[in-house]
């Protein structure tokens, strides 16, 4: 574990406190293994990445901070997630956010299904690789510039010489055939 | 159970509100109906998660990206071998491999350090490829050894088949089944009229004219067709060379202990077992695949490329040999009859040679063609094509009422169009001529609006001139907007000589109902290798990417 590249991020972020080392790798092992859940929710709501990045950073200090908290008994994904949520709704009621704010209730009810619903989301984003490497290379290209190297939607027009609406576009098709792709994908695995 | 909706049963609007979610362009009023419709709606905030699922996924396992594998134009420089980007043993994961939820080892294939590792071996690819070359071209005549993939014959295995090959020379090798128009075939310097159920030999030459078609089977039954224009050289019974032109290989169920393999001035392949064409101009190959795989390498370098069933591969130099996905079928050719360049106010001289060459072009595409005149086309003709190019034709003599009555608007194939009185008919511009669309003359200066795009077939900038003059017209239209607009006349915002819709844009009039291109034909037409045919070649390749072949289809 200690290999692993995210773990130096997160111990970067938890600050290499003078802690308990079995505590710390207890949480250092959930933490992992769920983060990818957590990041994916925090997007539902923010999805614009660099704020989600923020809110992923903030929240996983949280975590940390409030880890006494934590019981084994408890679910660590629903845990973590109303830890989230709370993270969410502080940034969501700042004036300059609200506009693009999901009501409160549907907040509850898309992180209640978020939740519910974990396994099926990760099932669908382990799809997700297997459909990406059969994008077109031009394709796989617009999503790494896009997603990859974080270039907004103008940006990646101006250097591909394209206009922002045709990109917009073309990048509407490319999640809405991954969409496609990885439920399909899913759908003939569960009839095997 | 799969509990995640599909696409197709939620409803388009709310498809479309999700993904302006996600882009983050949706208006107060648009999150306002998206809440709406999602509250307490637990299908369709089950497809939203899932949706933003997708999102998410793509910047988790892209979070530690690399730069791009490359910065050039598509088709105007050489890339990477990027067979290998779809070669799991070159980039790291395959793609079925278990990944616990979560797991940060879900990583991009374009991680740095699996990018580098595949640097290295596609380099050492290519040296090997590019020493086994040089070795296999020592030999001046095909007879004397026989066309060799790269590296896999040593000097005494070659030895002992060209004497064998010198043996067989008076053997048949392949038998001229039927042939339409007057089919020529050279041997030992002279040429003659083929006949059907001849016999040819090895280093026969096969002329194939305009208009004209032959079929050939192989010894070990594999099957040819050559299109108009081909000149096919046989080899020894499992190899030929296309010069130029159009062939379509049969070889499924063929059980052959060597390889089929076909060159052209561009490439080599092997085939085992396959059903594909290759077409074949002065500028590049196009190989393209229905059935099985074929193998080619690009002869500059031994650049080597795998192209399975559904794809297709140019291989020429300096243009990317990486397989892109296609449709296979018959391209149908509407051109007009000649009566109807007699017509007093169609002032349109070459334009039976710009139609033939276009023509060629399709056929060196590795689509068969099917032409019909205006005159002769029916509603049948449109009926199992992948393609319909529509060429030029005069106005006012009923033919857009013929158009009109066969509903090409609705037609679920792509059409590329060549003539401007057309645009409206399909819905692709309005209907005011030289309002909506027209005629330009005189010197071809454009603008390349959209270079990146691969309609613009490499070219880029503005104030192009691509000739001097011409006393004959060439089309423009001016399209809707959200239409793709990739050159325009130079100093005319509004004319654009190429613009295309995708499938579901909105045009003028109507949805898309397959992709669509608008583009001018060259009226000088007399230049085989004009460049402005090159962007009649990125019409039909762009649509024909966009025809479904199986279920992968679907979604690209």
């Amino acid at each position: 574990m200690d290999q692993n590249p995210d773990v130096n991020v997160v111990q970067e972020r938890i600050g290499n406190q003078d802690c308990n080392p079995e505590r710390r790798d207890r949480f250092l092992e959930l933490f992992l293994t769920h983060q990818n859940r957590i990041f994916r929710y925090i997007v539902t709501v923010v999805p614009r990445w660099v704020e989600a990045e923020e809110l992923f950073q903030q929240t996983s200090l949280t975590l940390w901070q409030r880890w006494d908290e934590y019981e084994p008994e408890f679910d660590f994904t629903a845990w973590a997630c109303g830890i989230a949520k709370n993270h969410l709704r502080n940034y969501l009621r700042k004036k300059e956010n609200q506009q693009r704010a999901l009501g409160d209730d549907l907040l509850e009810q898309l992180t209640a299904m978020h939740v519910e619903k974990r396994s099926y989301l990760d099932e669908l984003q382990s799809a997700l690789a297997r459909c990406l490497e059969r994008l077109p290379l031009d394709r796989r290209r617009l999503v790494s510039l896009c997603y990859g190297e974080k270039l907004s939607i103008q940006a990646v027009a101006e250097r591909e010489g394209r206009t922002s609406n045709s990109l917009y576009k073309q990048m509407r098709k490319i999640r809405e055939a991954l969409y496609d792709c990885v439920t399909a994908a899913i759908g003939s695995g569960a009839r095997e | 159970m799969n509990e995640l909706p599909r696409r197709s049963d939620i409803p388009a609007e709310l498809s479309a509100l999700v993904e302006g979610y996600c882009a983050g362009t949706l208006t107060d009023g648009e999150r306002a109906q998206l809440e709406s419709q999602l509250r307490d709606n637990e299908k369709y905030q089950s497809y939203f998660l899932a949706f933003m699922a997708v999102h998410s996924g793509l910047y988790w396992s892209l979070r530690d990206q690399s730069p791009p594998l490359s910065e050039r134009t598509p088709g105007t420089s050489v890339a990477p071998l990027s067979a290998g980007a779809n070669d799991d043993s070159i980039f790291g994961m395959p793609a079925d491999a278990t990944r616990s939820q979560g797991h940060p080892q879900l990583r991009s294939i374009w991680s740095p350090s699996w990018f580098a590792l595949g640097i290295v071996f596609v380099a050492a690819t290519l040296l090997s490829s590019a020493v086994a070359f040089f070795v296999a071209r020592q030999r001046p005549d095909h007879r004397e050894a026989p066309v060799a993939a790269a590296g896999d014959k040593s000097a005494s295995e070659k030895t002992a088949k060209a004497a064998q090959a010198a043996a067989d020379h008076a053997q048949p090798v392949a038998r001229l089944d039927k042939l339409e128009s007057q089919v020529l075939v050279e041997r030992a310097g002279a040429k003659k009229q083929a006949i059907a159920g001849m016999d040819l030999l090895a280093d026969d030459s096969l002329d194939v004219p305009g208009g004209g078609s032959a079929e050939l089977t192989f010894v070990g039954r594999a099957r040819a067709t050559l299109g108009p224009r081909t000149t096919f050289v046989l080899g020894s019974g499992r190899e030929g060379i296309l010069r130029e032109g159009f062939v379509q290989i049969d070889a499924r169920g063929q059980q052959m202990e060597e390889p089929l393999a076909i060159e052209t001035p561009d490439a080599q392949t092997r085939i085992h077992e396959a059903w594909f064409a290759v077409g074949a101009n002065r500028k590049r190959t196009q190989i393209r695949v229905a059935e099985g795989r074929v193998f080619a390498s690009r002869r500059t370098d031994g650049v080597e490329v795998e192209i399975p069933e559904g794809f297709c591969s140019t291989i020429a130099r300096a243009v990317d040999p990486d397989p892109r996905r296609s449709g296979n079928g018959t391209a149908l050719f509407v051109v007009s009859s000649r009566a109807l360049y007699a017509h007093e106010d169609w002032e349109r001289f070459d334009q039976i040679l710009a139609e033939r060459i276009v023509g060629d072009r399709l056929w060196r595409s590795a689509m068969p063609v099917r032409v019909r005149t205006y005159d002769e086309l029916q509603a049948g003709d449109l009926e199992g094509c992948s393609l319909v190019v529509l060429s030029v034709f005069p106005a006012k003599v009923g033919i857009e009422q013929k158009l009109l009555a066969l509903k090409l608007s609705k037609l679920a194939t792509p059409i590329v169009c060549l003539e401007p009185v057309a645009f409206p008919l399909l819905g692709l511009t309005g209907s005011t001529r030289e309002v909506d669309y027209g005629f330009a003359r005189g010197p071809l200066v454009v603008d390349v609006a959209t270079p990146g795009h691969p309609l613009a077939a490499g070219f880029a900038g503005s104030d192009l001139k691509f000739f001097a003059n011409s006393k004959s017209p060439y089309a423009w239209g001016k399209p809707a907007a959200e239409a793709e607009t990739i050159v325009r006349l130079h100093k005319h915002p509004d004319r654009w000589l190429m613009f295309a819709y995708d499938r579901g844009d909105t045009m003028v009039e109507g949805s898309a109902p397959a992709r669509r291109v608008g583009v001018f034909m060259d009226p000088i037409g007399a230049d085989y290798d004009s460049p402005t045919l090159d962007l009649i070649d990125a019409s039909i390749d762009w649509c024909l990417e966009s025809v479904s072949t199986g279920l992968s289809e679907e979604y690209y």
